[in-house]
């Protein structure tokens, strides 16, 4: 029996040598341990078949051999991968071209991060078809046929008068007042299309965003305290922001939204028009007229809309020039 | 707008500076549109307020806000001579619907010259030519007001009258600078025996035009059907000074405020006297009432106002206080602010003058309403981080294309800019191809892209809008590989969804994918249409198959089959026998040595056993029911 533990450990260091070189660790195991024919396993499986004094004597034999070969078979597995990786062909310092995921689209990134505040708020996030009819993208936001603020939505028809492809989202705002009972709290993303000749930086369609609050109790004091809000989300906790009167048709009071301009600090320039301040988003309270149309009761319920396009933010955000180059193959993601 | 520094200060007195001046106006709702030069302020005009096309408009709302005084100019309010036998100017409406007020007054024995050098340089600074003192004096009073005005020169007239009619097509008219225009029934024209001298609040002819000869004049201040002024004008495409005023909406009793201060202007620097004309006004509006609530301003503002502010600023404003009380005021609104349709437009003018930088912010109160976010657009947002996963760019691209001949369905523009975007996309494909090409183009050849967006149909008289996502896989490596590829990702979107027996079948070159007799959409060898909609209505809610590692028994099977064959078929039958756990597509080939029209397909089969004896059994059934049934030859 002992001749034949110590032909084992003989062998096995031999093996184990050749396994340094070639690191062929796991079929050294095999060879000693495989569960039907390895070496070592053989050896422990006569174990049964001794007596009780050769028990005594071989057992820890070749239990200690067992435990050395383990051991040897594990430390050196781990030298030679440590080997390996000192190999003087890697070069750390050399670096790679990123292993990436997908991107999404800049808009998409853009509606997410304004999506994530809104929906912390308890908008639900709500669309409405693109293909629309004149009641719910002039009348019912207080634009009638010929209003002066129609100059505003040059229209692309279907069929005019009645059907074209939406000029603002806002046909969604009267869409959900016709449809849901307040309260009402809700935002919507989504794409417009304008009359224009599409030309080297434009394009025929943008993005807009708007949200809409339907509620008793609704101030304009709460619609400030949203925008504030929602512009420390998007830029910084230290935006600077000014109100301001401005018409909209379907809104009364309207209010107008600039930020304080991070190009120049204020100073003025070609980015802001000298203005020191960027107009960022229209709002306002929702017009009394509006949401008589859409059947709420305007002196119970009270609300307010906002809007803003999303194509300059996305441009400004990532750098992009044009906004047509948005649209039309010219992004490449890393 | 734009209000010269000192012109503004004729009616209010302030030291404040251009600046100043440019962040009150801005507060007010009329924002520096441009930066000033420190004379003109240019002011962003929003379309409703017709009195802030006039310089005293803006300054009233400047001096409610800044509590000055407001200080109007000079006018002659006295009635002129009355006309002697033939010399008064008829004027004949013959189109009342398009005209509400036409007021005139005639002029004789005026001296006509260079106006002086203030009126030339205030006209100059607000950038409009001096001509001579009647235009000039029109001009000035029109920026002051926001009235246009029209002086004609009486001796040109043939005939002593004004008609106001509709044109008929054949007629077109020369105007002042010159262009010759050809005009429809609908516009509306001033003529004098036959002859055209002028188009409706838009712009008159050299005919009649007053210059240096010039003596006896009919001075006239119309108001016309503001749609109608707009529509010819956009039309004609003529934007002038006039028009900017004449299409919006202006009140018919300004007319009278700006004639009788043109009169005053007209006799100080021209001399002459003045006669009473025609003013044809058959139905002067009754003014508008208006009630204001006390508390309706707080519903909107969340402030409570002293009724002594409120009251103030309704005065300053020009709103006459008809009737008050605690609860409500009765005001009769001023003529001029034609803008002011409901009560909140008052309370809009009440938080406006008293500066929207006093308003406090208060956070919304009260627990949200119910979740109504749709379901296919929170799956849409899953699907994009799917794809994003698998590698996939996102592209949106533009839903315009060029009209299909042969696409019936197809929706089609009224007026569509160009003819290249004439009409609505009916597949996403053709619209994300081009980003591909355009990668191609800059040298980019591997290219995963996907969209999500519309297709648009038309169906008789309904209008559908369908919700796609479309991939397109472009690849480096042959067509067979880069389809391969392709196949992996809608894969691997079917395995994130749940989805595990998607049936693909075969149509035309392209395949046709179902969960049981759901159609999800078509495969095509380079591109993918899904219908998000469909997917939604098949995905399951514990999406991925999580499973232990186990061993089982792979075997490979080489399958020699014919070009024609289809894989899909084999593929599901093999996957379908006892035993077999999973079957993969490890090798596509074709190659002359296999023969005419041949390909060969390798098969992986995992089996969920570790018997061999099992495995060869059911191994051996599935090559004599290939062969036998598929016709297909096993070749290892």
């Amino acid at each position: 029996m002992i001749s034949k533990i110590e032909e084992v450990r003989n062998l096995f260091e031999g093996d184990l040598i050749q396994a340094a070189k070639t690191g062929a660790y796991d079929d050294l195991y095999l060879k000693y341990f495989s569960r039907l024919q390895g070496l070592t396993t053989l050896l422990l499986k006569e174990l049964p078949g001794l007596n009780e004094e050769a028990k005594k004597t071989y057992g820890p034999l070749i239990n200690s051999l067992q435990v050395a070969q383990k051991n040897a078979i594990e430390q050196g597995k781990l030298a030679y991968e440590q080997q390996l990786q000192n190999n003087p062909l890697i070069d750390l310092t050399l670096p790679q071209s990123p292993k990436s995921t997908g991107m999404l689209h800049p808009v998409t990134q853009t509606i997410r991060e304004m999506n994530a505040f809104f929906r912390y708020y308890g908008y639900s996030i709500v669309e409405g078809p693109e293909i629309e009819n004149a009641e719910y993208n002039f009348r019912k936001l207080n634009l009638p046929e010929g209003h002066p603020a129609t100059d505003l939505q040059d229209t692309l028809f279907i069929k005019s008068p009645d059907l074209m492809l939406r000029t603002h989202t806002s046909s969604v705002e009267a869409r959900v007042l016709s449809s849901q009972k307040p309260p009402i709290r809700v935002a919507f993303p989504g794409r417009c299309y304008r009359n224009e000749t599409p030309n080297a930086s434009n394009g025929s369609f943008f993005y807009q965003y708007q949200g809409v609050v339907v509620d008793k109790g609704i101030t304009i004091q709460n619609l400030m305290s949203t925008l504030e809000e929602f512009h420390k989300h998007l830029f910084v906790d230290a935006i600077e922001l000014r109100f301001r009167y401005k018409y909209y048709p379907e809104v009364s009071p309207g209010l107008g939204t600039d930020i304080r301009c991070q190009l120049c600090a204020g100073k003025g320039c070609e980015v802001c028009k000298y203005r020191g301040w960027l107009e960022v988003l229209g709002s306002g309270m929702i017009h009394h007229n509006t949401l008589k149309m859409c059947g709420i009761d305007p002196n119970v319920y009270t609300g307010f809309a906002f809007g803003m396009g999303l194509d300059r933010l996305v441009m400004s955000k990532f750098g992009i020039t044009s906004q047509k180059s948005l649209y039309d193959g010219s992004l490449a993601y890393i | 707008m734009k209000i010269p520094v000192e012109w503004l200060k004729e009616y209010i007195d302030i030291k404040k500076s251009p600046n100043e001046l440019a962040e009150a106006f801005t507060a007010l709702g009329l924002m520096l549109d441009k930066p000033t030069d420190g004379v003109v302020l240019d002011l962003e005009h929003r379309m409703d307020r017709s009195d802030w096309l006039a310089i005293i408009g803006c300054a009233r709302d400047l001096a409610a806000m800044l509590g000055v005084p407001l200080k109007l100019p000079a006018a002659h309010a006295q009635k002129g001579k009355m006309p002697g036998k033939g010399q008064l100017v008829d004027i004949k409406v013959e189109a009342p619907d398009l005209v509400r007020r036409f007021n005139t007054r005639v002029f004789r024995g005026l001296k006509v010259g260079e106006s002086p050098k203030w009126l030339k340089e205030r006209l100059e600074t607000y950038g409009m030519h001096a001509i001579n003192n009647i235009v000039d004096v029109t001009n000035y009073v029109m920026i002051e007001y926001g009235q246009p005005m029209h002086a004609q020169d009486l001796k040109k007239f043939d005939k002593q009258e004004i008609v106001l009619r509709r044109a008929r097509t054949d007629e077109g008219i020369t105007t002042l600078d010159g262009t010759f225009i050809k005009l429809d029934e609908d516009t509306l024209v001033l003529a004098e025996n036959s002859n055209l001298i002028g188009i409706g609040a838009i712009v008159g002819t050299q005919k009649t035009a007053v210059d240096q000869t010039t003596t006896d004049i009919v001075l006239d201040a119309g108001n016309y059907d503001q749609a109608n002024i707009r529509r010819t004008a956009r039309q004609l495409k003529i934007y002038n000074e006039t028009v900017l005023r004449t299409d919006k909406f202006l009140h018919p009793q300004l007319t009278q405020v700006a004639i009788e201060r043109a009169t005053k202007l007209i006799l100080d620097l021209a001399g002459g006297e003045y006669y009473e004309n025609v003013d044809y006004y058959p139905n002067p509006p009754q003014p508008k009432q208006m009630e204001l609530r006390t508390n309706r301003i707080s519903q909107i503002s969340g402030m409570d106002f002293e009724q002594e502010a409120v009251r103030r600023i309704l005065t300053s404003l020009d709103y006459k206080i008809v009737e008050e009380d605690d609860v409500s005021w009765q005001l009769e609104v001023p003529y001029f602010r034609t803008d002011v349709d409901v009560e909140d437009d008052v309370v809009s003018d009440i938080l406006r003058i008293s500066n929207y930088a006093n308003i406090p912010h208060t956070p919304i109160q009260g627990a949200p309403p119910k979740e109504i976010t749709s379901k296919i657009y929170a799956f849409e947002e899953g699907l994009r981080d799917i794809l994003v996963a698998l590698g996939l760019h996102e592209h949106i691209t533009d839903p315009l294309v060029q009209h299909g001949a042969e696409a019936k369905n197809q929706i089609v523009l009224e007026n569509a800019p160009t003819a290249e975007k004439d009409a609505l996309r009916v597949s996403v494909t053709e619209t994300l191809m081009r980003v591909v090409a355009s990668y191609r183009k800059h040298g980019i050849k591997e290219a995963s892209v996907f969209e999500l967006g519309n297709t648009y149909a038309r169906d008789g008289a309904k209008y559908t809008e369908t919700r796609v996502l479309e991939i397109i896989h472009a690849g480096s490596g042959s067509a067979v590989e880069n389809t391969a590829q392709l196949k992996s990702i809608v894969a691997g979107i079917f395995a994130e969804l749940g989805l595990a027996n998607v049936a693909y079948k075969k149509d035309g070159n392209s395949a046709k994918m179902y969960v049981r007799d759901v159609y999800l959409g078509t495969l095509k060898p380079a591109s993918v249409t899904l219908h998000t909609e469909a997917l939604l209505s098949v995905a399951q809610r514990t999406a991925r198959v999580v499973y232990q590692l186990q061993n089982r028994i792979a075997e490979d099977l080489s399958l020699l089959l014919d070009m024609k064959q289809v894989g899909g078929e084999i593929f599901d039958f093999v996957k379908h026998q006892p035993l077999v756990w999973k079957v993969e597509i490890t090798q596509e080939y074709t190659d002359a040595k296999l023969g005419d029209n041949k390909k060969s397909i390798t098969l992986k089969v995992v089996f969920d056993t570790q018997d061999q004896p099992k495995v060869n059994e059911v191994r051996n059934r599935i090559i004599a029911a290939l062969e036998k049934d598929f016709g297909v030859k096993v070749r290892a």
